[in-house]
């Protein structure tokens, strides 16, 4: 491999990443000058609502998104390596070795004619040069230690007998097999079940601290990312608007968007028919998004500056904390007021 | 049989599902029981929030409620009248004070009609009031869930967003007044954003028109928020009902306890909860489904007995209803409570 | 488990097949017998005596009822005797014995050269969708579809045999005979049938790996570092033939019998020149034999097609 330098500590860095799809509509940008880093051996959430944009962050990242009628500008460095120079074939030495990803949905993103351990071998095979049956012995080692019962009977089988749950065993025992040094996953949990969610969160945590691996852990639910992530980054249409460690993200919460959204989730521990706080309106359309900040429109603490001037992403008092906010929350237990539930 | 036919309820007693078996036929002559003897009642103005994990037979259960599928036996008696002896047409007459929401907001209205039209349907099939007085209340009804009709009345279901659609699902119907609402996970296929305010629309609606409400999702947050009492469903069967709070307090059965754990909460403070109570593995086939307590496979307090004796659903404290041969009374099982 | 669930297949798909075997050769003794004309007067002449006639007539059985027309013909084909053409008094088994191979050859070679070709091209273009490539294959391809392949054929004889000399224009050399020559007199006749077919498979074939390369397991295997050829071959080839395994069947099975033009063209002693012939002189038992060979043909195919799927698809298999 070409140059393996490191930079300190940090695995991943992503620099003013911008996303566009021409389509017949219009141009879509779908990620908008994104920065982020993942240091080794961490966890990043990256939270947002659906079409936020997170998906399209994961594949340029990777580089998996399709070329035509995209447009990608910014720079990837992957342990200090330009993924967004190399060719494709050289990402093919890259992918499934050095980054790989788990999906969201595990009844689509399995080969419903394979076998198991056909799947599961072929990285190993491809990128390790393993004979058929060192690639099997260690296939069974892989699904075992993701939590598969009876291993060496299951790569006989094909997806299509697997629960949900199983088989996103078998994706993440997939994306593991060759020592990543970075996971990207993709709402890996949202078609499970809760009881089945918590065990692969479980799981997923567990082999990320084992292995000492980077993960990006891609996520609509802040709930899932409070307690298994290191940093978290919270996109809003196509842009990050607040990102910084776990803890004071969710302690000293900065951007009116992230604290609404904590808001309006229910929690258990409320009381029967408490109100919800809500945010109106919805997403802006990403064809033609708000100038200013992108959230004005629906941001109860909006004044003439923010539809005028997008805000950069600005420290915090706590080191690591960046928000993108003209007039940010101050305490964490202000409530936003009250709103009404008819739509903008 | 009369559709006349009238059975004693309590006073308050708006629905009371008794034994309700549902069978479907499947391959092999072979049949799979959705739902395998659930009895429950709702009262006046009351919201029972019904959770269970994906394909353990709520949709059945509420399709069977309304009859949009057969009751294989059992039976669901409605205002003092029981829907499973009736036929057709003493049916349609019936389900005007039963109305259903489905999870899938767009699919679920027809997308050639304008919305002020689907909204409409209702009061002309019944032939309440005149086309004006239809069309003035639809618009109030439209309004009421927050969508403009002078503005949008006339565009289709395609050009509205998720959250929009399924209010408008839920202005249609309201249109007669219905005093039972069934809501198939209104919820689910919304976002975090989105679903705060159809909740809050529906805690709204429900109190201005004092109708009952059977809510089901899949989330026992989202179904904790908004119900008084709450059934926990388990492959076709209750394992609990209790009100919102003491099922939060002190949940009984191992399988809510593990539901309860399960959630995951938004608070990097939270306490994590013990090993012991996780539920293991995953929902075994309903065409298979485990002898004595369905329950017993993934159970971290399952005994020996488990597997051979069926769990009755009794009460455990006034009004705390679970079906477990050791049910974990006195425990505060949750972590953060 | 499985396997044993695919041999209950194909027992029970034997089964069916004797079944059908039975029906089509019923039904065509009876449609035979609607045909307008008597074998009889064809047989004798039109200047036989009516006592000549009344003799064929009994000698073949032509008055007897359908049922009773048909079980004689099923008691001798158990006894391994198809009968005797009334016009040209070979044998049936001999005649069948030169031409069933011939038509065989044409068919297996024919479909084999088809899928050579369409797959991989399918597979290209699908995965190349909309490029300077797929817009000439897709050009190609309909030009073989509008040509009729007698045309082809023609064009080719002309052109290959007649200006060139590369194959001979007309005639057949059995392969056991001298398969040298066999391949060259095999050459031009196979293309020609195979032209149509490639046009078909290819574009069967293309639509569905358009749609399965939108698949997540596609990008879960792009994302393992697979190179592109694997990735087509190996992940997106099986379950985007589901289409063209029912196309192929019935197009493969098609020729056997549906080759006559290309026969003409070529002069081959086939089935399809044979069957005409035999319809256009009443050649009851000839034309009963040959019908009841391409049944058994198509539904040989057809069994094959419900293997492959069940092959292909372990869903197909577990039910
Ligand atoms: N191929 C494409 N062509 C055009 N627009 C696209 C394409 N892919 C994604 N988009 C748009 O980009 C935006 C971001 O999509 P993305 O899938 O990344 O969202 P997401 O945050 O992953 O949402 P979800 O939670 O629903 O998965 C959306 O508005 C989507 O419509
Ligand atoms: N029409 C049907 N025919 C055959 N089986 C069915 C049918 N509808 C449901 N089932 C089966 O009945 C069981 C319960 O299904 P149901 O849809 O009621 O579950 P659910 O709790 O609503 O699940 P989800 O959360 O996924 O909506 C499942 O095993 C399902 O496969
Ligand atoms: S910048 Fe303005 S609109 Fe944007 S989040 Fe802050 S207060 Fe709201
Ligand atoms: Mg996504
Ligand atoms: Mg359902």
């Amino acid at each position: 491999m070409d140059g393996q330098s490191q930079t300190g500590g940090t695995l991943l860095t992503v620099e003013d990443l911008a996303v566009s799809f021409s389509t017949p509509y219009g141009t879509v940008r779908a990620v908008d000058g994104v920065s982020l880093q993942v240091q080794r051996g961490r966890a990043l959430g990256l939270v947002g609502e659906s079409g936020s944009g997170k998906t399209v962050l994961a594949r340029s990242i990777m580089r998996l998104l399709p070329r035509r009628g995209v447009d990608t500008t910014g720079r990837v460095f992957l342990d200090g390596i330009d993924l967004t120079v190399r060719s494709p074939k050289q990402m093919r030495a890259v992918w499934g070795s050095r980054l790989s990803m788990v999906f969201q949905d595990p009844m689509t993103s399995l080969n419903p004619v394979l076998k198991i351990g056909q799947q599961v071998a072929e990285s190993l095979r491809q990128h390790r040069q393993m004979s058929r049956h060192d690639s099997r012995e260690l296939a069974i080692k892989l699904l075992d230690a993701v939590g598969i019962p009876e291993p060496a009977q299951i790569l006989g089988r094909y997806p299509h007998s697997l629960s949900g749950g199983m088989r996103q065993r078998v994706t993440i025992a997939i994306a593991l097999s060759c020592d990543p040094v970075l996971l990207m996953a993709d709402e890996p949990t949202t078609a499970l079940d809760v009881t089945v969610q918590d065990q692969i969160l479980d799981l997923l945590q567990e082999q990320q601290h084992a292995r000492d691996m980077g993960m990006v852990l891609i996520t609509h639910d802040l709930g899932v990312v409070a307690n298994r992530t290191d940093d978290i980054a919270v996109m809003y249409a196509g842009q990050i608007v607040e990102q910084g460690p776990t803890p004071v993200v969710f302690a000293h919460t900065k951007s009116p968007y992230t604290s609404a959204l904590l808001q309006s989730v229910p929690r258990i521990d409320n009381p029967p028919h408490s109100r919800l706080e809500v945010i109106r309106g919805r997403p802006p359309s990403l064809l033609n998004p708000p100038s200013g900040c992108r959230f004005a429109p629906r941001c109860l603490r909006a004044q003439e500056r923010c539809s005028a001037e997008l805000p950069p992403l600005t420290p915090g008092p706590e080191p690591g904390h960046l928000f993108r906010c003209w007039y940010p929350v101050d305490a964490p237990s202000v409530p936003l007021e009250s709103s009404t539930t008819r739509s903008a | 049989m009369s559709a006349a036919e009238t059975y004693q309820q309590a006073p308050d007693t708006i629905l009371s599902v008794e034994d309700l078996v549902l069978e479907f036929p499947v391959r092999d002559g072979k049949r799979v029981r959705a739902v395998s003897g659930v009895s429950f009642a709702i009262h006046e103005g009351e919201t029972l929030g019904l959770v269970g994990e994906s394909g353990c037979g709520k949709s059945s259960l509420a399709r069977a409620i309304v009859q949009l599928y057969r009751p294989t036996s059992g039976s669901v008696v409605f205002e003092g009248v029981d829907l499973t002896r009736l036929n057709g047409k003493e049916l349609k007459q019936a389900r005007r004070q039963l109305q259903m929401i489905f999870q899938d907001p767009i699919s679920s209205l027809n997308p050639r009609k304008r919305v002020i039209e689907l909204v409409r349907d209702p009061l002309r099939i019944w032939g309440i009031g005149s086309p004006s007085e239809q069309l003035d209340r639809s618009r109030q009804r439209l309004g009421e869930v927050g969508i403009d009709a002078d503005e949008s009345g006339s565009r289709r279901p395609h050009q509205f967003s998720g959250g929009q659609c399924q209010r408008i699902s839920i202005a249609r119907a309201l249109m007669l007044e219905p005093r039972l609402l069934i809501c198939d996970e209104p919820v689910s296929a919304l976002d975090v954003s989105v679903q705060a305010q159809v909740l809050n629309l529906l805690e709204d609606l429900k109190r201005r028109h004092g109708m009952a409400l059977l809510f089901i999702a899949h989330d026992l947050a989202v179904v904790k928020n908004i119900s008084d009492r709450v059934a926990v469903m388990y492959l076709g069967r209750l394992c609990e009902i209790a009100s919102s709070e003491s099922l939060y307090r002190e949940p009984a059965h191992p399988y809510t306890v593990g539901l309860l754990q399960a959630i995951p909460v938004p608070d990097p403070s939270a306490r994590q909860p013990f090993e012991g109570r996780k539920v293991r593995g995953e929902l075994p086939s309903p065409l298979d489904p485990p002898s004595g307590c369905r329950f017993h496979t993934r159970c971290p307090f399952a005994q020996p007995r488990c597997s051979s004796d069926t769990p009755e659903l009794r009460e455990i404290a006034p009004g705390h209803f679970v079906a477990c041969h050791f049910p974990l009374t006195g425990v505060h099982a949750n972590g953060a409570a | 488990m499985v396997r044993n669930a695919l041999l209950g297949m194909i027992i029970k798909r034997l089964g069916r097949l004797v079944v059908l075997m039975f029906l089509v050769t019923l039904a065509t003794t009876w449609m035979l017998n609607l045909v307008p004309g008597s074998p009889a007067v064809i047989l004798a002449g039109p200047s036989a005596t009516p006592s000549v006639i009344a003799a064929i007539n009994k000698k073949y059985g032509f008055n007897e009822s359908v049922l009773v027309q048909y079980w004689h013909w099923l008691s001798r084909v158990f006894h391994g005797d198809l009968g005797r053409s009334y016009q040209t008094q070979q044998t049936v088994t001999q005649a069948l014995s030169q031409r069933v191979p011939v038509s065989l050859e044409l068919t297996i070679m024919a479909g084999l050269i088809a899928l050579i070709i369409a797959v991989p091209t399918a597979l290209y273009t699908g995965y190349r969708a909309g490029s300077f490539a797929d817009r000439v294959v897709d050009g190609v391809t309909s030009s073989f579809i509008s040509i009729p392949g007698f045309l082809a054929g023609i064009l080719l004889a002309y052109l290959l045999a007649v200006k060139v000399h590369v194959f001979p224009a007309i005639g057949w050399q059995s392969l056991s005979k001298n398969p040298a020559r066999n391949f060259r007199t095999a050459v031009l006749p196979v293309v020609s049938l195979s032209l149509p077919l490639i046009a078909i498979f290819q574009r069967v074939l293309r639509a569905d790996v358009i749609a399965t390369l939108q698949q997540d397991y596609i990008l879960l295997a792009r994302s393992k570092g697979l190179p592109t050829w694997k990735i087509l071959f190996r992940h997106a080839l099986k379950p985007s033939s589901f289409s063209l395994l029912t196309i192929a069947g019935v197009a493969i099975g098609g020729l056997i019998g549906n080759a006559v033009i290309i026969e003409q063209v070529y002069s081959l002693p086939g089935l399809g020149s044979l069957l005409v012939s035999s319809i256009l002189s009443k050649d009851l038992v000839m034309v009963q034999a040959v019908i009841a060979i391409i049944a058994l043909v198509y539904l040989v195919l057809n069994l094959l097609v419900d293997i492959a799927y069940t092959a292909l698809d372990p869903r197909v298999a577990a039910q």
